[in-house]
């Protein structure tokens, strides 16, 4: 078996048996028996494990791969090590603009959650773009550039959260990233674009291989670089602000998961993207799972535990690197 | 040939070259030469199409090369960037794979045929047991090696080299004039961006000598070696002799 089939089958069975474990447990445990027969035929627990853990299940999965291919694609464009769409302010926008909405909106169908972060995702990204091309490109500025946004709009969450603080606790969930109380509601919006956009970052991957050779040499093989650019850009900020859109800011995913990747597979973006895929929606599941079960009934955001291990690793990133 | 005319290129406001027409004959090594920041690395990427002019149109015989796709231009014209970059991991096999980019469909995937060229330009290079190599561990000579396998494996009728011998010791930048004449030797028209003026002499047939922007001029090594030009080009007094192994010009500095 080659690295990339031992990851992607080692990976799937983790996701397995993480899978199993969360719908087991909780603030209430259930039995394999009653989850299997609930899962098929409803009854007693059906709102436990049909309403509740499935649809957080699935969530989690999709979110977690929207965020960690959002984290290539961002890396690959951008030829940074330190790029990612949190640490971009893109999901600070997306959450933001999400935010904003539900707490003056409480009543929003959340269908149209994904396409109010996507044009917070944006105007972010705009906003980077524009405050960072009038400078000598350089990574650093970038990385510091995008933290400074994203406390900004952090700040704005927070400033929302003191103006409607009844509404606090669905608002929480854009500030620190959570799946409480993610229902099917959330899902059904969600899928169409994550089933365009995966794909469609898969289609580009290869080419992004060409792209780390540098502007003038991807060019010279036949790459039209600029739309490259541009449509993996656009693709990796709809994919964050779709994400955030479900569940908030859930920190460090999109650094992570591609460095993981990368050290397992390589940096070819055939193999590494899906791998990377994989391990996000393993961190976002077993995060999520860890926040259910390690206090119950209270629950943890899962962006705090995410958090506790990318913050570290950002901190190693920014000590290693030695790009400036 | 490669046609060049009245072209206007520059960064943001700075302009490099204002109206520039030159003619690149076909078949042969062609060398720009000049002192540093005379626009002919400019002139080379405005030819390989990676600085989009202002104004003026390149064109391969006829064929004005703006007016091809990315894909369909790379078919006719490969480039060697000055310093590109080196991506964490890639092994020599995946670097000349993607000499054959142009020729692929949209999933990238390799033909029978493109194996068959990477396998011969691997081979040329005297790479084939290397293949496996990560290019990061290579020696310099050996990394501009693969990178000419690259070059190879694209098979291009046009090669645009840019300062290729720049960061080789002696005896690697020998090795790569020797490859860049062997690649003439099998056809291809070649451009070469070159600092070493006997470097110049000895392998290129025709030199184009630029100055602030401007074609100074144009001619074979025995026409454009002349105290005159080198003192006006250069701001360099020097010593003109022949070359007794190459048969051509070379000066020495005074």
């Amino acid at each position: 078996m080659t690295r990339f089939q031992k990851s992607l089958s080692g990976g799937g069975l983790l996701l397995v048996i993480l899978a199993v474990y969360s719908l087991l447990n909780g603030a209430h445990h259930l039995s394999v028996n009653t989850v299997v027969s609930t899962l098929f035929y409803a009854g007693d627990q059906d709102f436990i494990v049909n309403h509740y853990r499935l649809p957080r299940l699935f969530i989690a999965i999709l979110v977690g791969m929207g965020l960690a291919i959002s984290g290539v694609l961002t890396q690959a464009i951008i030829r940074n090590p330190l790029a990612s769409p949190d640490l971009m302010g893109i999901s600070g926008g997306a959450g933001l603009a999400a935010c904003t909405v539900l707490l003056t909106q409480p009543d929003i169908n959340p269908a149209w959650l994904p396409v109010i972060a996507l044009l917070g995702g944006f105007t972010a990204a705009f906003l980077i773009y524009w405050l960072n091309s009038r400078h000598q490109p350089s990574p650093a500025r970038l990385a510091l550039l995008g933290i400074a946004i994203s406390a900004f709009l952090s700040s704005c969450i927070n400033f929302l959260l003191v103006l409607y603080p009844i509404e606090v606790n669905s608002a929480m969930i854009w500030l620190t990233g959570s799946l409480w109380g993610r229902n099917w509601d959330y899902i059904w919006p969600l899928l169409p674009w994550l089933l365009t956009l995966v794909p469609f970052s898969y289609y580009l991957a290869w080419r992004l291989d060409l792209f780390a050779l540098g502007d003038e040499t991807a060019s010279a093989l036949g790459v039209d670089t600029k739309r490259l650019q541009i449509m993996a850009l656009l693709s990796a900020v709809a994919l964050a602000s779709v994400s955030v859109a479900v569940c908030g800011t859930i920190g460090f995913v999109g650094l992570l998961a591609p460095h993981l990747a990368r050290l397992l597979v390589g940096s070819q973006h055939k193999l590494m993207l899906p791998v990377a895929a994989l391990i996000g929606a393993l961190l976002v599941l077993s995060a999520d799972t860890l926040a259910r079960n390690l206090a119950p009934p209270l629950e943890l955001p899962a962006g705090v535990l995410t958090a506790i291990l990318g913050a570290p690793y950002f901190v190693f990133l920014l000590h290693r690197y030695k790009g400036w | 040939m490669i046609n060049v005319e009245n072209l206007t290129v520059g960064y943001g406001k700075k302009r490099i070259l204002e109206n520039l027409n030159v003619t690149i004959p076909k078949g042969k090594i062609t060398a720009l030469i000049g002192p540093n920041g005379c626009g002919k690395s400019t002139l080379l990427k405005s030819i390989s199409g990676s600085l989009t002019p202002s104004t003026g149109t390149v064109s391969l015989v006829d064929q004005d090369l703006s007016q091809l796709n990315h894909k369909k231009r790379a078919q006719r014209l490969s480039i060697l960037a000055q310093s590109p970059i080196t991506p964490e991991g890639i092994t020599v096999q995946q670097l000349v794979n993607f000499g054959r980019n142009p020729y692929l469909s949209h999933w990238g995937k390799l033909s029978e045929q493109d194996h068959h060229k990477v396998q011969l330009a691997l081979q040329e290079t005297e790479l084939q047991d290397f293949a496996n190599t990560a290019l990061s561990s290579l020696s310099g000579g050996q990394r501009q090696r693969a990178w000419i396998a690259m070059i190879l494996a694209q098979d291009t009728e046009y090669v645009l080299l840019d300062e290729p011998t720049t960061y080789l010791d002696l005896t690697h930048q020998v090795d790569l004039m020797e490859m860049m004449r062997t690649m003439n030797r099998q056809g291809k028209t070649i451009v070469v961006v070159l600092h070493d003026l006997n470097q110049a002499s000895r392998y290129c047939d025709h030199l184009i000598v630029m100055k602030k922007g401007k074609i100074i001029a144009q001619d074979s090594p025995q026409e454009i070696f002349n105290d005159a030009l080198l003192k006006e080009v250069f701001n360099l007094d020097a010593l003109i002799m022949n070359d007794p192994v190459a048969n051509k010009p070379m000066c020495i500095a005074l």
